[in-house]
């Protein structure tokens, strides 16, 4: 008998409390989401099914969770700990972008700067709020709305933060279609949503392989806290236009970024446990992600307003909201909201153009504040 | 680094001893630069490769072009199949 009433205190009921059941439930509703709603499915399966295996309740003596030295979650966990996976995506990325409306419109390229504003302004609103500068800069990244970005700096500078940070820059990115467009439509007019742009022009050869080698160069010299990053993100791009590379191409933009995404979700999803997510901590930085998002958004729909007033062929403001990155969701919703006012205005490949120089942008800011606040 | 207690001191003081307001502005000074760089570079890129190609001009393909660059898959579509079909039985029907 003894030895039954043991095991029962072993049990996930004994070991619960009400936090582990609230994740659980929060899991269940990513899952949901995913599912019924087509969020991110991609991402917010494994992190909800990840949220719920890791807020089961085992005794202490058993090394089960992701935190535990040895045991098979904290193996997986190890490569979002060390940053390993983030660039492995961005491989994967690299691999399956196609950089040729940017580069047929290289203005554009800077509304995927000024949306970075988001990352800097949120740095601003932790610090005010009593984060130390190196949290600040973790939490700011949200901004970029770039998952694997935001965890590489979160690794770097505030491990302990990286399950809300990875939770919330995942969380907004899936609801990118709801955030972005009232921002969209209350900083825009009719008229410039209905902006027509022209035909991107074709891009040959030698211009697709020059290019990743050329900008990683550039960005890398500039901000080599961006090294491990955006030389993935152009390595992976170099396999695909080279065209000698095409198997390897395939892998990185099929099968290696299938099992990275699995894992850096699973592992992060785990390593949400009640215990060390519910927080007053992980509230602010919910609350400074959305307000991130939304900064970014603006900071992208400004910048194309700006460029408007010294350009002759006038941009349609709406693609400047896919500045924040959030590869392709934020160009779909730029796609989406431009056909509510002229369904045979097609802004999608244009949206590309400033969607994949924010995945540049973000890394470079991630660059920038990790030699920063790592001195 | 970090802290594991909750001690939130809502200040503007944190932001400038946190140097947040230098950081930012610098911050996006550089994203700005660094991608004004490779804005231009690729604004000038077709200029130079004009230059490039007069003397070592763009040979023929060994490898097929690149998935960027295809335009048409290899397996004809639905349509496609439909509108090959029509003719043909038109024809057919001519002759």
């Amino acid at each position: 008998m003894d030895i039954f009433l043991d095991f029962l205190h072993t049990t996930g009921f004994a070991q619960m409390t009400l936090g582990n059941f609230a994740m659980i439930i929060i899991g269940l509703i990513f899952i949901t989401l995913a599912i019924t709603k087509d969020y991110e499915p991609l991402l917010l399966v494994p992190i909800g099914f990840g949220v719920v295996v890791g807020n089961i309740g085992y005794v202490d003596t058993m090394t089960l969770g992701v935190y535990d030295e040895g045991s098979v979650l904290n193996y997986i966990y190890f490569g979002v700990k060390q940053g390993i996976f983030p660039p492995l995506i961005f491989l994967g990325i690299g691999a399956m972008t196609d950089f040729s409306t940017m580069l047929s419109n290289p203005k554009l390229i800077l509304l995927g700067a000024a949306a970075q504003i988001g990352i800097f302004l949120t740095l601003i609103g932790a610090l005010y709020l009593g984060f130390t500068p190196e949290e600040a800069g973790a939490i700011g990244i949200i901004g970029g709305a770039d998952g694997p970005t935001a965890i590489f700096l979160s690794a770097k500078l505030a491990p302990h933060l990286l399950g809300p940070i990875a939770i919330a820059a995942y969380s907004y990115m899936a609801l990118v279609p709801v955030i972005q467009p009232p921002i969209m439509k209350l900083l825009t007019t009719r008229e410039e949503r209905l902006i027509r742009m022209s035909e991107p022009r074709v891009i040959g050869r030698r211009e697709r392989i020059i290019f990743p080698i050329a900008a990683f160069l550039i960005a890398a010299l500039i901000a080599p806290g961006s090294i491990a990053l955006l030389g993935m993100l152009f390595f992976g791009n170099l396999l695909k236009e080279s065209g000698v590379t095409e198997r390897l191409a395939n892998s990185a933009r099929n099968a290696l970024i299938d099992i990275v995404t699995i894992l850096l979700g699973f592992s992060v999803g785990a390593s949400t446990q009640a215990q060390t997510f519910l927080k007053p901590d992980s509230l602010l930085i919910f609350g400074l992600g959305a307000l991130s998002f939304c900064v970014a958004t603006a900071g992208g729909v400004l910048g194309a307003k700006f460029m408007n007033l010294f350009l002759k062929q006038k941009i349609n403001p709406l693609i400047g909201a896919a500045g924040v990155s959030a590869v392709p969701d934020s160009a779909r919703v730029v796609q989406m909201v431009g056909q509510q006012e002229d369904p045979h205005n097609y802004l999608l490949m244009h949206a590309m153009a400033p969607n994949v120089a924010g995945v540049v942008g973000s890394a470079i800011g991630a660059g920038i504040l990790w030699s920063v606040m790592v001195k | 680094m970090g802290r594991n207690d909750v001690n939130f001191h809502f200040d503007v003081q944190n932001i400038i001893d946190g140097q947040g307001i230098d950081i930012a502005i610098t911050g996006m000074v550089i994203v700005f630069f660094a991608l004004s760089v490779i804005s231009l570079f690729i604004a000038a890129l077709p200029r130079i490769l004009t230059v490039v190609a007069q003397k070592w001009p763009e040979s023929e393909d060994r490898h097929g072009p690149a998935p960027s660059q295809t335009v048409l898959s290899a397996a004809p579509s639905d349509e496609m199949v439909a509108a090959i079909a029509i003719t043909l039985h038109r024809r057919k029907g001519v002759a």
